[in-house]
């Protein structure tokens, strides 16, 4: 019995490769043309992309249904574009790549504009203002602003604007993760000195929580947070953009906001 | 310990998954490994380097980046498919390039003679394989058949970056609405322990139920 495999060698199995991988390449022009409001339209369904595990913004309830102030948000954008919405949860640093994928149609999840983001989605006008700051252990009084971190260990979520602020301060030690829930977890453990995060976000979660954190800074960065949506989808931000200004005018989106934070919203 | 029962439904019912994706992954992984194993050992031209290929980019290259590809890759041609399918066909791939080592292995270590013996009774090489050299070979295999299968139903983990809620991604949903890692993780890991456990005790019956006449 002949048990011998490599009369051939690796020549010809390269060759192969390089066919399959044109063929691959081949098919690129099969892309489909629909454009995202077109399919929402035509589906009845609006793919809302989300983390998932972001309260209260985003979360998961005791009855492993979506809730929060985005999946309220959306809900109510679906109603007004005469569709359902789906919620759909995964990793941040997944959401764009899905959304360039058709995998969801919008990402709805405390995503802030900012110019490199925008190269490869585009975004509606802002639908929350908010601020990162600074938060430590309760007994911890060595942060007061951002310059204070040099120097430190400080938390944030990986690929979020809060990075990019941790990193704008020499001498930080910044050390990144997938959920704000880790490395919160990780500065009570002691593991970390202070984290940046949303000024909106940590306010509910030590108060829910009792979490023995608390907010040591004022606002470090603006944070404008947009609806994100496939590039060339110019009709549908525009609409979208309708939708969100005229919640803000008939007072719908300060009833949304105010059910989940005990605060006047920032756009009126 | 209250929280851990209070979660302990939705957590079963995504260890539900996380065995279906499993069981689902390791009937197409075996089917993959048996063909290429047999391709490899035939040596037919063109489809046994294919196939050699096939096993040396999947050994080579880590489940989590075959994950993305296959969930991320497609779309960008217009063919896309669901995040289970999507989580399935990856993994099937990945286990089937390495149970087709284990069977590659297994039906080396049959002894010559055996397929000698067949050739003198007038069997071709196809009918040799399927009624005497093969099914001789799946004792020597099942050991590491076992193996890959528990390995895979803790593969099936990574699958949660592709928004499916199997056993890991449930018990992250869980922890960011009750802040308790430990608990929650505990529970989870308990859970994998429990299910390998019960697979490793099938395993067993059935390596003694093969070996009865040996």
């Amino acid at each position: 019995m002949d048990l011998s495999v490599g009369k051939y060698g690796f020549i010809r199995s390269a060759t192969i490769l390089v066919v399959i991988a044109a063929l691959a390449v081949a098919f690129t022009g099969l892309a489909s043309a629909q454009s995202t409001l077109e399919r929402i339209r035509l589906t009845g369904v609006m793919r809302v992309g989300l983390e998932g595990t972001y309260p209260p913004f985003n979360f998961v309830d005791e009855n492993n249904r979506m809730a929060g102030f985005d999946v309220d948000i959306s809900n109510e954008i679906a109603r007004r574009l005469g569709v359902r919405a789906e919620f759909i949860g995964t990793q941040w640093s997944s959401l764009i790549a899905g959304l360039q994928t058709d995998r969801w149609d919008v990402i709805i999840a405390q995503m802030s504009i900012t110019e490199e983001r925008s190269q490869s989605v585009d975004f509606t006008n802002p639908y929350v203002i908010t601020g990162a700051v600074l938060v430590s252990r309760a007994n911890d009084n060595r942060f007061s602003q951002l310059s204070d971190i040099a120097g430190y260990r400080v938390g944030v979520g990986i690929g979020t604007t809060f990075e990019e602020v941790a990193r704008s301060v020499p001498g930080a030690d910044v050390r990144t993760y997938d959920s704000f829930q880790e490395y919160t977890q990780e500065l009570m453990t002691g593991r970390l000195d202070v984290i940046i995060n949303d000024q909106l976000t940590m306010a509910y979660a030590i108060k829910d929580r009792g979490l023995p954190l608390k907010i040591t800074s004022g606002v470090v960065n603006e944070d404008r947070i947009g609806i994100a949506v496939k590039k060339g989808n110019e009709d549908f931000v525009a609409l979208l953009n309708q939708i969100l200004a005229d919640m803000i005018a008939d007072g719908t989106y300060r009833q949304i906001f105010q059910k989940w934070f005990d605060a006047e919203p920032v756009l009126q | 310990m209250e929280l851990a029962l209070q979660s302990l439904p939705a957590l079963a019912r995504a260890s539900l998954v996380t065995v279906g994706l499993a069981a689902a992954s390791m009937a197409a992984g075996l089917a993959i490994g048996l063909v290429t194993a047999l391709i490899r050992i035939a040596n037919i031209p063109v489809l046994s380097h294919l196939m050699r290929a096939y096993v040396s980019i999947i050994r080579g290259t880590p489940l989590l980046v075959q994950i993305y590809l296959v969930y991320y890759g497609p779309p960008q041609f217009g063919w896309s498919l669901e995040p289970v399918p999507s989580g399935i066909l990856a993994l099937s791939l990945n286990v089937g390039a390495y149970l087709s080592e284990s069977f590659r292995g297994a039906i080396e270590s049959v002894p010559k003679g055996q397929m000698e013996a067949a050739y003198t009774l007038g069997m071709t090489y196809w009918t040799a394989m399927r009624r005497i050299i093969v099914p001789q070979s799946f004792r020597t295999a099942l050991p590491t058949i076992g193996n890959s299968y528990i390995g895979l139903l803790k593969d099936t983990s990574l699958v949660s970056v592709i928004t499916v809620t199997e056993l890991l991604r449930q018990s992250n949903v869980i922890i960011a609405r009750t802040w308790q890692p430990l608990t929650i993780y505990l529970t989870a890991a308990a859970l994998y322990w429990v299910m390998s456990t019960m697979f490793s005790y099938v395993q067993q019956r059935v390596e003694r139920r093969v070996s009865r006449h040996v």
